[in-house]
């Protein structure tokens, strides 16, 4: 329990920084760009320090903690989502909200010019599922670390 | 590399504060900490009052005459009670009933004119510069449809766009700079106050 706790406020906190750091970045482009990358290399170390410190309960942790931390992305998202398929009223707040929250990853959606189909609108979409990327580095690094030290240890 | 690893992840904890630091003050000296009546600290109050960045449309809409919009043209629209200023949204007029705009969920797209009628208040605006110059402000304008829309994009950065800034910089492309504050960012009330901007047809309350 502790060590999730831990590893959640660790990774909000960084996440917190990281939108900083990429907001003030993009005055001086690309650095905003390289940043973006700099913190998909932290979640992947984190992952990694994550495995050494409980093997066996890495996987869960990350994916619970990921997920910890990305709880403000989530219920925006969420918000986001229900008020365009209508179901919920939500002010211009919350989608300036969800894209402040997903600032590490807009240097990502930059580079992709995106499709609407149909009213689907493909932008909107990747904005609302950006936090998937916390997750799916921190644990996919526990995973690909785990593999590799039991091939090169065991 | 176990212990490389590690160093990298603990190290973070000074690092990141540190690259805060830095690029506050890096963004500090090049602009010169110069902003007159910075934004930030008025949408900031404003938004601590209870106010909406947009405001919220009374859904009576406004009868802004857009027969005489050409080419270049800019159009504002806003709603009461917004945390952004009097006007809260802007778009650049491409063709006859089309213009483009940044909007939060959608990136830099096309738009009929005719919806800037569903807001409280409109204003059409012709900014005094050669015909040439404002077809290239348009061609440049166009050539952004489909970028990123971000809030707080700063102005130097031609990949990050809010509605403002995108007819700023297409108009800066041509020599004319329509923000009188000097700001780090840009709102559509600037526009307005720019001293190259002429008022061609209004509707709703004006400032």
């Amino acid at each position: 329990m502790n060590g999730l706790l831990r590893i959640s406020l660790r990774l909000f906190l960084m996440h917190i920084a990281m939108i900083i750091i990429i907001w003030l970045g993009g005055y001086f482009h690309p650095l905003e760009q390289i940043f973006a990358g700099y913190y998909i290399i932290l979640l992947a170390v984190g992952g990694c320090c994550l495995t050494e410190q409980h093997p066996a309960q890495a996987p869960r942790l990350a994916l619970l903690g990921g997920g910890i931390s990305q709880i403000p992305g989530l219920l925006l998202a969420l918000a986001n989502l229900l008020s365009y398929n209508q179901i919920l009223n939500v002010s211009s707040d919350w989608t300036y909200a969800l894209l402040i929250w997903q600032t590490p990853f807009v240097p990502w959606l930059t580079n992709i010019n995106y499709p609407v189909l149909k009213e689907i609108q493909f932008y909107f979409l990747a904005l609302n599922f950006a936090w998937l990327i916390v997750v799916g580095c921190v644990f996919g690094s526990t995973i690909t670390y785990q593999h590799i030290t039991k091939h090169r240890w065991d | 590399m176990k212990n490389y690893l590690k160093r990298f992840w603990y190290a973070q904890k000074l690092l990141l504060p540190l690259f805060i630091l830095v690029l506050l003050f890096s963004v500090g000296i090049v602009s010169g900490f110069s902003a007159r009546n910075s934004i930030a600290g008025s949408y900031l109050s404003n938004l601590l009052t209870g106010k909406e960045s947009t405001g919220s449309w009374a859904g009576v809409p406004n009868h802004i005459d857009l027969s005489e919009a050409k080419p270049g043209d800019i159009l504002l629209a806003g709603n009461s009670s917004a945390a952004y200023g009097h006007f809260t949204h802007a778009g650049i007029i491409v063709d006859t009933n089309m213009l483009l705009e940044g909007y939060a969920d959608c990136g830099i797209v096309l738009a009929p004119a005719s919806r800037y009628r569903n807001y409280d208040w409109a204003c059409l605006l012709r900014v005094q510069v050669s015909e040439p110059q404002q077809s290239a402000a348009v061609v440049y304008a166009l050539a952004q449809q489909g970028k990123t829309f971000y809030p707080g994009a700063f102005k130097p950065n031609e990949q990050l766009w809010n509605c403002t800034k995108l007819i700023w910089s297409a108009y800066r492309q041509v020599g004319v700079d329509l923000d009188p504050n000097r700001d780090l960012w840009i709102t559509p009330d600037a526009l307005y106050q720019s001293p190259f901007v002429k008022v061609i047809a209004s509707s709703g309350r004006q400032p």
